[in-house]
């Protein structure tokens, strides 16, 4: 009997479908006032620092606004742009499957009969 | 003697980051691998060989963050980087065919050709989408391959599962660099595009991942493996601890994404319908 790897998709994935609330990052609260007119780290600013509270300096936004500072979500809208693939792992084990003393070689991942048997020593 | 195929290892380049060599360093001799029982070695030279199919199939996406970077404008030192990253990727591949001819006893490549299926963004205009492709391939991608090398890395004994280890990790680490480097130097108004798609484009490629099968016990552990358990561990840490602060230390808005993370990250099932209309 053989025995895969094959990955299974609903592994660790919630039981719920690609329903994600389509939280915008809320609006920047205004920037507290610098009296010293600068970063206290010039050399990480970017070029076009300081046109945005964002890009104001390092961690800015995190330490600025506290996690729960924005609007609450908007729980229950689906959110697409979290329902697709994200890039390809080079850690998942796709498309072999092995045996007490065999490799499964395989040249595709939905043609399993097409696999290659490496025998082994 | 590399047990790499042919066909893989013609796909390195000589100007590659060592030469045209596979590793940086020469690798040790792996005679503990013969020891093993019979079905350790399968069960080895089967993860090793899938993961070379893996390792080439990234090859194509840092072909796109090439182009991406290109497109965008950016040093021509970093496209130069994304442009090595692929030639780093077949060698990746050929260094996991080799491992896996080690297990196996004998060459048993070439390693598969995967379909590969990057994140499409719609929604996002051409630039953002170009700028997502960093996000998503170097500082989500690569930070959480750190993350999980890290981990196999330290429960790995064998000399020879170290030292593959490490020649990935080395790589992997500069590849995610790429992507922090970028969004260090990226204009305020992307930065501010961006910061509204971190939630998702973080779910999509930590959904990527949660997808990894792995043994449930350590008995693999000592070869590269880690445990299921220990790897998933590694990745919720790489999250929180490095991401999340990476995100803010180069300029990014990353409150929602703290809430997320507060909330369990949780990272919901791709149902058919939303990803027809995703995509």
């Amino acid at each position: 009997m053989f025995r895969s790897l094959v990955i299974s998709s609903a592994l660790l994935l919630g039981p719920t479908a690609c329903q994600v609330s389509h939280e915008r990052v809320p609006p920047d609260p205004p920037p507290p006032p610098d009296p010293d007119g600068g970063l206290d780290d010039a050399g990480f600013a970017p070029s076009d620092a300081g046109t945005h509270p964002v890009d104001a300096g390092r961690g800015r936004a995190s330490d600025a606004g506290a996690p729960d500072a924005g609007p609450p979500p908007d729980a229950g809208a689906p959110d697409p742009r979290a329902c697709e693939p994200g890039w390809p792992t080079t850690k998942a084990f796709f498309c072999t499957t092995f045996d007490e003393d065999r490799v499964l070689c395989c040249n595709s991942t939905d043609e399993p009969e097409d696999c290659c048997l490496q025998e082994q020593p | 003697m590399t047990r790499a195929h042919p066909e893989t290892l013609g796909r390195l380049s000589p100007d590659g980051r060592w030469g045209g060599a596979v590793t940086r360093r020469a690798l040790p001799p792996s005679d503990e691998a013969l020891a093993l029982a019979p079905a350790v070695r399968a069960r080895l030279a089967s993860i090793w060989m899938s993961q070379a199919a893996t390792e080439a199939r990234v090859a194509r996406s840092f072909q796109m963050v090439h182009e991406s970077l290109t497109r965008l404008d950016v040093d021509p030192a970093l496209a130069a980087l994304a442009a090595r990253a692929v030639d780093d990727e077949h060698r990746h591949a050929a260094l996991c065919e080799d491992l896996a001819g080690r297990y196996a006893g004998g060459p048993c490549g070439p390693h598969a050709a995967l379909p590969h299926t990057p994140p499409a963004h719609p929604g996002a205009s051409p630039r953002l989408r170009d700028a997502l492709f960093v996000v998503g391939q170097c500082a989500l991608n690569e930070t959480f391959a750190s993350a999980y090398l890290g981990a196999a890395y330290q429960g790995a004994r064998t000399p020879i599962a170290r030292a593959a280890l490490r020649e990935l990790l080395e790589d992997e680490i500069d590849h995610s660099r790429l992507g922090w480097a970028y969004l260090d130097r990226a204009p305020a108004d992307l930065k501010r595009e961006l910061s509204d798609w971190l939630v998702p484009v973080t779910i999509c490629n930590l959904r990527e991942w949660r997808k990894i099968a792995l043994p449930d016990d350590d008995a693999l552990a000592a070869h590269g493996v880690p445990p299921h358990e220990v790897a998933h561990a590694a990745l919720s840490e790489a999250l929180g601890g490095l991401l999340l602060p990476g995100f803010a230390h180069v300029g990014l808005d990353t409150r929602a994404l703290e809430r997320w993370i507060r909330q369990g990250a949780p990272v919901p099932e791709l149902g058919p319908e939303l990803a027809e209309r995703a995509s």
